[in-house]
């Protein structure tokens, strides 16, 4: 502790001798280049403040560099005189624009029609056709265009003035909420005009997102893309399918596509003739509840290039199934991405034994249920993963522990979300691991979930004593009430890169409604562990240490 | 202890302030000075050099915080090599910064020069971050008068940047 004390900045009396011999040098002084680099630390109100302090920084504040991003409400305060200062100093400068309101943009063509060199506009909440319409009319240059909560964004009208009036725009969001009533009808299946501007714009597009959800989805975007021409430069595509046919018929008139972000709300099983051409796909994130695993199956098949698969899937499958889509995995894959929403049922340690794709280097296995799984056949076939650095996994037990810290060398990363499995033996296996050539060299390590039994001072002891954790940042425990002021030390010898530590203690009382797999769900409350003793704590480290008593459960995406 | 014996071999150097004072200080420490590092090179001064480098530029009082602060900072772990978190952190001035940044005006302004002319980023970094959240949050005229700037504005020309800046306030 008194070496601690010793390196503690020098602050209070003897700063205060510094200031009477140095105190001439003021910010006035300082070349503007510094002035500048500090005004390019500030949010855009200080820095318009700064504008009205002098000529001098005026000059400086309203300098091009500062301003290519700005934000801007346009329902508010109707006196402000946008065009004033997009006159002076913004013409020409702007190319990034985030607006947002909820009421009619009375400002927003104003502001459009001086920005003539964006690039990239964001809009929220404001009326999607005039907005649209105005777009065309000003942003020659406009590449990207995301539009949040506004209705009416894809009438004839806003369709046709971004055709003719924004070339270049090769990148195209569209996002809403069920409860914004007023953006439906956003498309109408009757309407062939509509139907073809629509085709026409996203046939110029590389990157398209349509991200919807709620009750009306399958009436208003379900069919969006249905009537979709070949899009070859498309490239990266999100969007919700009603039908997994749909699906199928949609993949290969995108014969580009690389990256594949979708939903699935229901799907008729494919006849098994259903065939699809080889696709160039590398990544792919499926979100669905088919009735079977036929259509995954079906679709894996064809992606032989797929680096990155990611599956969440809402209804039941069998371990039996699972099995199937391990084994169907395309041979190249890096990324894997599994989360079944606590939904398969009779799954066994054998339906894990499938080979995995040896250059796996990401592996999330998240919500796997109330199994009594404890991953033993899964071990057999991840260490062939020798590249395997983050590792995720819904289950673990007192045999998996120590293997997965001593057999994958290239492991940073071990978030085990579900612990209670884990007894005092799995933490006292830890004390006595020697360092071997496959050691893994952990910067992050979560244990969630754990039993306050297992989990005590003495486990926490002999998980900083394996060799595994000597370069560990990051250590995140929960549950543990159990553990006292006492463990930290042994943290802080076994781990000395620390920088962060966060030991949560799960509360019951305030578990959230919603399903676990939305992040911040779940309710935690505070540690006992004293806020001297946490503080006494990082004082023994050289460097900055965070601590927290909590944090919110693990909910990976790839 | 093997560590600290290692420490102890480390070679030093000798800094020269603008006042003729003489730091000797680890050369590890002192090479989180770019501009140290390079003259280093292209000196090529051997290790046991006794020659001073000389920095006409700082003065004893700062150069002797700026060591402080390298010193504190020589053993920071190197950026993490798979991080997968993207939380966001307004908050990102650690707290031995924070402390170490509670100086008077003249002198945090001094050490934005010395770090700026040393080129050491981390510390440029944390003293530019401190000055911009003094900045945040005032008005123009609570800004003023924290850093006695002197207003040159005419009155219609106040009211003009008044307006012209107003949209800047999101509200």
């Amino acid at each position: 502790a008194a070496g601690a004390e010793s390196t503690r900045p020098q602050s209070g009396s003897e700063s205060e001798q510094d200031s009477t011999s140095t105190s001439h040098c003021a910010i006035e002084t300082l070349p503007e280049v510094l002035l500048t680099r500090i005004l390019s630390e500030l949010d855009q109100a200080s820095r318009g403040r700064c504008a009205q302090l002098s000529r001098r920084w005026h000059r400086l504040a309203t300098q091009p560099q500062l301003w290519r991003k700005i934000r801007i409400g346009f329902g508010t305060s109707s006196n402000v005189e946008l065009t004033v200062s997009f006159t002076s100093f913004l013409r020409d400068v702007v190319r990034e624009i985030d607006g947002y309101s909820m009421t009619d943009p009375q400002k927003l063509p104003q502001v459009l029609a001086a920005s003539v060199n964006l690039t990239s506009l964001r809009l929220f909440g404001v009326n999607g056709d005039s907005a649209l319409i105005a777009v065309g009319r000003s942003c020659h240059s406009l590449q990207e265009l995301s539009v949040s909560h506004c209705d009416n964004a894809l009438s004839d009208d806003a369709l046709s003035s971004l055709l003719t009036g924004c070339p270049r725009l090769s990148l195209m969001e569209i996002l809403g909420k069920w409860f914004y009533r007023t953006m439906i009808p956003l498309y109408s299946l009757a309407d062939s005009q509509n139907r073809q501007l629509l085709n026409q714009l996203v046939a110029r597009l590389a990157n398209l997102s349509f991200d919807f959800y709620g009750d009306d989805l399958e009436d208003n975007c379900g069919n969006l893309l249905h009537f979709i021409p070949k899009c070859p430069k498309l490239v990266s595509l999100k969007f919700y399918v009603f039908d997994f046919s749909e699906l199928l018929d949609l993949l290969p008139r995108m014969p580009n596509l690389e990256k594949l972000e979708v939903s699935c709300r229901d799907a008729a099983v494919p006849s098994s003739r259903s065939r699809i051409p080889s696709l160039p796909l590398r990544r792919l994130s499926l979100s669905c509840g088919f009735n079977n695993a036929t259509p995954i199956l079906l679709l894996l098949r064809c992606l032989p290039q797929l680096r990155s698969f990611r599956l969440l899937y809402y209804k039941n499958l069998t371990g039996r199934e699972v099995r199937d889509i391990l084994q169907a995995l395309p041979a190249g894959l890096t990324q894997l991405g599994l989360d079944f929403c606590n939904k398969v049922t009779a799954l066994d340690e054998s339906d894990l034994s499938a080979p995995l794709p040896t250059g796996l280097r990401q592996l999330l296995m998240q919500q796997f249920g109330d199994s009594n799984l404890k991953g033993l056949r899964l071990m057999d076939t991840l260490f062939n993963c020798s590249g395997l650095s983050l590792l995720v996994l819904d289950f673990c037990c007192d045999d998996l522990l120590p293997a997965l810290l001593s057999r994958l060398p290239r492991l940073r990363c071990l978030h085990l979300t579900n612990c209670s499995r884990l007894t005092r033996q799995a933490w006292a296996s830890l004390r006595t691991q020697q360092v071997v050539a496959t050691t893994a060299e952990l910067q992050n390590f979560h244990a969630e979930k754990c039993s306050e039994s297992s989990l005590t001072d003495e486990a926490v002891a002999d998980l900083c004593a394996s060799p595994a954790v000597r370069g560990l940042r990051r250590l995140f425990l929960s549950d543990c009430s159990r553990l006292t002021a006492a463990c930290l030390p042994s943290i802080a010898s076994g781990c000395p890169q620390l920088t962060h530590l966060a030991l949560h203690i799960h509360d019951e009382a305030r578990e959230s409604p919603f399903p676990v797999h939305r992040p911040g769900a779940t309710g935690y409350k505070q540690h006992p562990i004293s806020g001297s003793d946490f503080q006494a704590f990082c004082a023994g480290f050289d460097h900055p240490v965070r601590v927290e008593n909590w944090f919110r459960p693990t909910f990976f995406v790839l | 202890s093997q560590l600290s014996n290692q420490r102890a071999a480390m070679p030093n150097i000798k800094l020269q302030s603008s006042d003729n004072e003489i730091f000797e200080v680890e050369l590890e420490i002192a090479k989180q000075s770019n501009t140290i590092k390079t003259m280093l090179e292209d000196l090529s001064v051997s290790d046991d050099s006794d020659d001073p480098v000389p920095l006409p530029n700082v003065n004893a009082a700062i150069l002797k915080k700026v060591i402080a602060w390298c010193t504190h900072h020589k053993d920071d772990p190197p950026p993490v090599e798979e991080d997968e978190y993207k939380e966001r952190r307004t908050d990102d001035i650690p707290t031995w910064d924070l402390e170490f940044m509670k100086v008077d005006q003249g002198t945090l302004f001094e050490i934005i020069l010395a770090s700026n002319y040393l080129d050491i980023k981390g510390l440029l970094d944390v003293a530019c971050k401190t000055v911009a959240n003094m900045i945040k949050g005032k008005s123009p005229e609570e800004i003023r008068k924290t850093f006695n700037i002197k207003c040159d504005f005419t009155a219609e020309e106040l009211e003009q940047v008044r307006k012209e800046n107003e949209w800047c306030e999101e509200k």
